[in-house]
């Protein structure tokens, strides 16, 4: 008999909502973070003295909203921003192009470039709204099994059909279309304006390593405006109390029913008993057995690190091998004594601030990466959580987090461990914000780089991917984490996934977690957890 | 006085060819209009150079239905079809990959780069052999339309999923990863050897618009996989007398049917009287009257050149606007005073006998593609090449040769100059690329014809010049293509039917569309054929 139902590895978002579910089942849980701090990539940090920094995730917005009420989170922790610009595009020349909360706002603002774009864009923000709501369908519930599914199992499969019959065949057929296109053909299609094509594509980037012309990129644009309001950008809706407020939350949740969240507690390996999870031994020695073992890591890392491929199959090795893990983002966080000259700052800068002034702009960033080499001039998103919330950092004082993209974890020559490839990302990034976004510099007081070798070092993250897989239509459903092991299961016995690497994907969207939670459950024999079950 | 018949097939390209053959077999009367002096359209062969003959645009067969082929008795017809023996890939260092029909060899010569991957070679064949084979079922089966989702497309669409999920889970697998991932990135998983991996996927970038890098381009290659010559899979042939004998073949079956075809007759538009299709005028005025007129023109000319906007709904028209052509291929064929040497296989060897592919690196292919993206023709483009003398001696003068050669990356929009003004600066860079392999090929060549997509959209009419006559792309297959709702070769003008290679299944010399499309008509017009009309 196991001292606990289930012990969960990391504490990241999903991790930690997997956990809060299962307990909230009466379910004995353990959660182990490394860290000191839960959340991983969606946690925040100190940083810089007396500053809570999103350590590397800044966008709250995928996050199901269906979790905040299943598991009661509170709601005074968790305070959803939903600042008056979506994003803000710098343009050059000190000019910028930025999509308001308010439509006619963004009208005036996009016919600046073009009046007929600016007529079409209330269509755009329909159709891409109306593309994403089809997708997260496919996002709600668990992945098809496309062999031996029982009964039962069809009939479970059966739903998201008819939910998007209901939706119209028209708009399910239109969908099937745009999926494969890639960012650059769907906006040729609709807009002609160079700065607002090449802003949106920006939404096609995060979780793959591909440019704006590859196919596939219309997916992660509609992807990544799921669950946002029709504003025809991706999703752009903050945490007052910054990222780790949610993760904090979601540990709050599950240590109020009764799970135990453990940090500073780093898993060395996953005990087996004949291909049976039994539990995990810890760094410092100490072994904690479990009815059974759910991993929030990243898939390569819980089979090559936690498991050890000798005790795993060729052909599935082969398979974990294979997925496409790239990291391809560089975190930059700055310390500012005050804001940029920009006009209207305070408004502008309150959502994502991007530089992608055209889509050649981004393409050649996106070459470089094709290439093995930091982007010469990257593209940048920015976000500061101090416009949502000042209490974030010393009075007067501002922060800044930005992504850098391109800068891959696998580079053609050199490597992340020599200094001057850091030094080179940073100044190359600073060069760029400072023509795009003048007088930002001067505001700098300190910063912090986080390259994808630190992301790895630091999260966990294999290849510094934060999507533990890229977002590609190759890596989904019934294909992710790998071919055939959709439904959070492993070749492990008693062994389940519950990260970003599994259906529906990265990002912090707890749907991972939700649903592999529910797994987890149905194996528990109608709510009896496996510790009390016989081994067989 | 307006002669008049029972169908009016528009175009005389090969698809054009086979959808009047089966329809004159099915004892309609038939009229093929061709704009052209000659019949084949992309299918052609032309002595442009006195005693040399050249393919002039499409250069190898292997697509061809074999169905096709013995229900129209081809060989009969004068088609025979010569198989390409082996691939070379030269090295710019001097050495090269040689894949020839020989197993063994195939393994030595592989494992010189890696053993590892010799041995995967065969495997990874048997894989995409067994996957083309699943695919191809779609090939003769008119796509059922999920957006309209009548009874036969239901009956249709549970059939295909009984279909591919009676596959074992490993292959589903496999079929999934070629639909959607790239080239470069499918062929990963499989070999390390850089130069195979070029070579292999250049078969998924060909008629496309995307690197081996970019997610679409493994079904591309899969696509090139599904060719079959007498029965013997994946093989590559030429035919005796270059592709044009494809057409002429196809041609004399037609007309042995009692199919009329008439060339330099360029037709101007499509007469349509109440939403019923009449009949269609010529470029000179003249009218031909007709029950049915079946175009193998792509989407664009089909609907938005020859009819009027106003016959068409809005959503059509929005769809074929949007349907991607952007051509990305050229072709330069040459005449050569002597057998071209090549300094990786010196001499007069069965190498000249099978194909020559210019794609030492998937980074080569890519960066030929980067030159593209950014609106300009590659430096150092991917090339494939076949030397049809070699093979077939009737295609030059005696000791002197013929050579073909695909090139990638062409874009149809040069961000700089006109290619009017550029072209002969784009032969320049293809012939100076092939030198560095075939040292002797500057004083050898007697004359050199330079084809750009411009030119292969003003001597062919394909839009854009795409060979494809619309991308291969997964937004523009089965049912989307060309658009949803409109994939069942059908359109919304009563009697005036789609038979080209921008319907379904798609491209190159296949014959397919043309066949399904007849299928459609008979079945419309109560003649038989209607399972195969489904």
């Amino acid at each position: 008999m196991s001292a606990y139902d289930a012990v969960v590895v990391g504490a990241g978002h999903n991790a930690l909502v997997t956990a809060a579910m299962l307990a909230s089942e009466g379910w004995k849980v353990l959660v182990l973070e490394r860290r000191q701090v839960v959340g991983g990539v969606a946690a925040s940090d100190e940083f810089f003295p007396g500053c809570r920094v999103n350590v590397a995730a800044q966008d709250a917005g995928l996050f199901q909203r269906e979790i905040v009420s299943d598991l009661g989170l509170d709601a005074r922790e968790l305070e959803w921003v939903h600042p008056p610009a979506v994003a803000t595009s710098l343009t050059g020349g000190g000019e910028a192009l930025t999509l308001w909360r308010n439509p006619v706002r963004t009208r005036d603002e996009i016919a600046r470039y073009s009046p007929a774009d600016a007529e079409r864009f209330p269509e755009w923000a329909d159709y891409l709204r109306s593309m994403a709501r089809v997708l997260r369908i496919a996002l709600e519930h668990p992945p098809p099994i496309l062999h031996g599914a029982s009964a039962r199992e069809r009939l479970r499969m059966l739903r998201p059909l008819l939910r998007a019959g209901r939706l119209g065949k028209r708009t399910v057929v239109e969908l099937l279309r745009a999926l494969p296109l890639s960012a650059r053909d769907l906006l040729d299609d609709w807009f002609v304006s160079d700065a607002l094509k090449g802003m949106l594509a920006t939404t096609a980037l995060p979780g793959a390593r591909q440019g704006p012309s590859a196919m596939g990129g219309a997916f992660r644009m509609f992807y990544h405006a799921a669950g946002s309001e029709a504003h025809g950008f991706r999703s752009s809706i903050f945490l007052k109390g910054g990222m780790g407020a949610l993760s904090e939350a979601l540990a709050e949740a599950a240590r109020k029913h009764g799970a135990e969240v453990r940090t500073g507690a780093d898993v060395e390996s996953i005990l087996m008993e004949d291909g049976v999870a039994t539990g995990v031994l810890l760094a410092g020695g100490e072994e904690v057995f479990a009815g059974c073992v759910v991993s929030g890591v990243d898939p390569r890392r819980t089979f090559f690190g936690l498991v050890g491929a000798p005790r795993l199959g060729p052909e599935f090795n082969r398979k974990v091998t294979n997925i496409q893990l790239h990291g391809t983002t560089a975190a930059l966080h700055l310390l500012l004594d005050g804001l940029p000259p920009l006009p209207g700052a305070a408004d502008r800068l309150s959502g994502h601030t991007l530089v992608a002034p055209d889509l050649e702009y981004l393409e050649r960033a996106g070459d470089d990466a094709k290439y093995g080499r930091c982007s010469a001039r990257p593209h940048l998103d920015m976000v500061v959580p101090t416009l949502q919330n000042p209490a974030l950092a010393p009075a007067g004082r501002h922060l800044a987090s930005i992504q850098i993209r391109y800068a891959p974890y696998r580079l053609r020559s050199g490597s992340w461990e020599d200094g001057a490839i850091r030094d080179a990302l940073l100044a190359g990034a600073l060069e760029v914000l400072d023509e795009f976004l003048p007088g930002l510099r001067e505001r700098i007081v300190d910063h912090r780089l986080l390259t994808p070798l630190d992301l790895e070092a630091e999260l966990g993250l294999t290849g510094g991917d934060e999507y533990h897989g890229q977002m590609g239509l190759d890596q989904l459903l019934f294909m992710r984490p790998v071919p055939g092991w959709g439904r959070y299961r492993t070749p492990v016995e008693r062994l389940f996934l519950c990260g970003s690497g599994t259906h529906p994907g990265g990002g912090v969207t707890g749907g991972p977690g939700r649903l592999a939670a529910r797994e987890i459950l149905r194996d528990g024999r109608r709510g009896a957890p496996l510790g009390e079950r016989d081994l067989p | 006085m307006a002669r008049s018949y029972d169908a009016i097939v528009i175009g005389g390209g090969h698809n054009g060819l086979v959808h009047a053959a089966y329809l004159a077999r099915a004892g309609l009367d038939v009229c093929v209009l061709e704009a052209r002096p000659m019949v084949g359209g992309a299918t052609v062969t032309e002595e442009i150079f006195p005693g040399f003959r050249y393919s002039v645009f499409s250069y190898v067969v292997s697509l061809m239905r074999p169905e096709i082929i013995r229900e129209l008795d081809l060989p009969r017809h004068g088609l025979t079809i010569l198989p390409l023996e082996s691939t070379l890939t030269p090295l710019p260092d001097g050495d090269r990959l040689y894949r020839d029909g020989d197993h063994y060899r195939t393994w030595r010569e592989i494992a010189r780069f890696s053993a590892r991957d010799a041995e995967a070679y065969d495997d990874y064949g048997r894989s995409l052999f067994f996957m083309a084979r699943a695919v191809k079922y779609l090939l003769d089966i008119v796509p059922p339309d999920p957006a309209r989702l009548g009874p036969r497309d239901l009956s249709g669409l549970i059939r295909l999923a009984r279909h591919f999920l009676g596959l074992e889970p490993e292959q589903l697998h496999l079929l999934v990863k070629l639909m959607t991932m790239s080239a470069a990135d499918f062929l990963d998983e499989w070999f390390e050897t850089d130069v195979l991996k070029a070579t292999l996927s250049a078969s998924g970038i060909i008629g496309t618009f995307l690197g081996p890098r970019s997610p679409g381009t493994a079904y591309v290659l899969l696509h090139h996989y599904m060719g079959e010559i007498d029965g013997h899979f994946r093989a590559w042939g030429f035919a005796k007398g270059g592709t044009g004998a494809v057409a002429e073949a196809i041609a004399s079956a037609a007309r042995e049917a009692g199919a009329e075809i008439r060339t330099d007759a360029p037709v101007a538009r499509v007469l349509v009287r109440n939403g019923r299709v009449t009949g269609v005028a010529l470029a000179d005025g003249d009218e031909v009257h007709g029950k049915v007129v079946s175009s193998s023109l792509d989407p664009r000319r089909t609907f938005l050149d020859l009819l009027e906007e106003d016959e068409l709904p809005g959503e059509l028209v929005r769809a074929v606007r949007a349907f991607r052509f952007r051509g990305s291929s050229g072709k330069v064929n040459l005449a050569l005073d002597a057998a071209p040497d090549f300094t990786c296989m010196p001499g007069w060897g069965p190498h000249l006998r099978g194909a020559v592919s210019i794609s030492p690196s998937l980074d080569y292919l890519e960066r030929a593609y980067d030159d593209a993206k950014y609106g300009d023709y590659s430096r150092e483009p991917y090339i494939d090449i076949v030397i049809p003398s070699a093979i077939d001696p009737g295609m030059a003068p005696p000791g002197k040769h013929v050579m073909s050669c695909f090139v990638q990356y062409a874009p149809y929009e040069l961000r700089e100059g006109n290619w009017d003004d550029r072209r002969e600066a784009f032969g320049d860079a293809v012939v100076d690329t092939l030198a560095r392999y075939v040292p002797n090929l500057k004083d050898i060549i007697l004359h050199r014809q330079v084809l750009t997509p411009l030119d292969i959209e003003r001597t062919t009419g394909l839009s854009q010049g795409n060979i494809f006559q619309g991308e291969l792309s997964p937004s523009q297959l089965f049912f989307l293509r060309p658009a949803a709702g409109y994939a069942k070769y059908r359109t919304p003008v009563r009697g005036y039917y789609q038979c080209g290679s921008g319907t379904h299944p798609g491209g190159g010399i296949m014959g397919a569309p043309g066949k399904l499309a007849a299928g459609t008509v008979l079945a419309d017009l109560g003649r038989g054929q209607r399972g195969k009309a489904r």
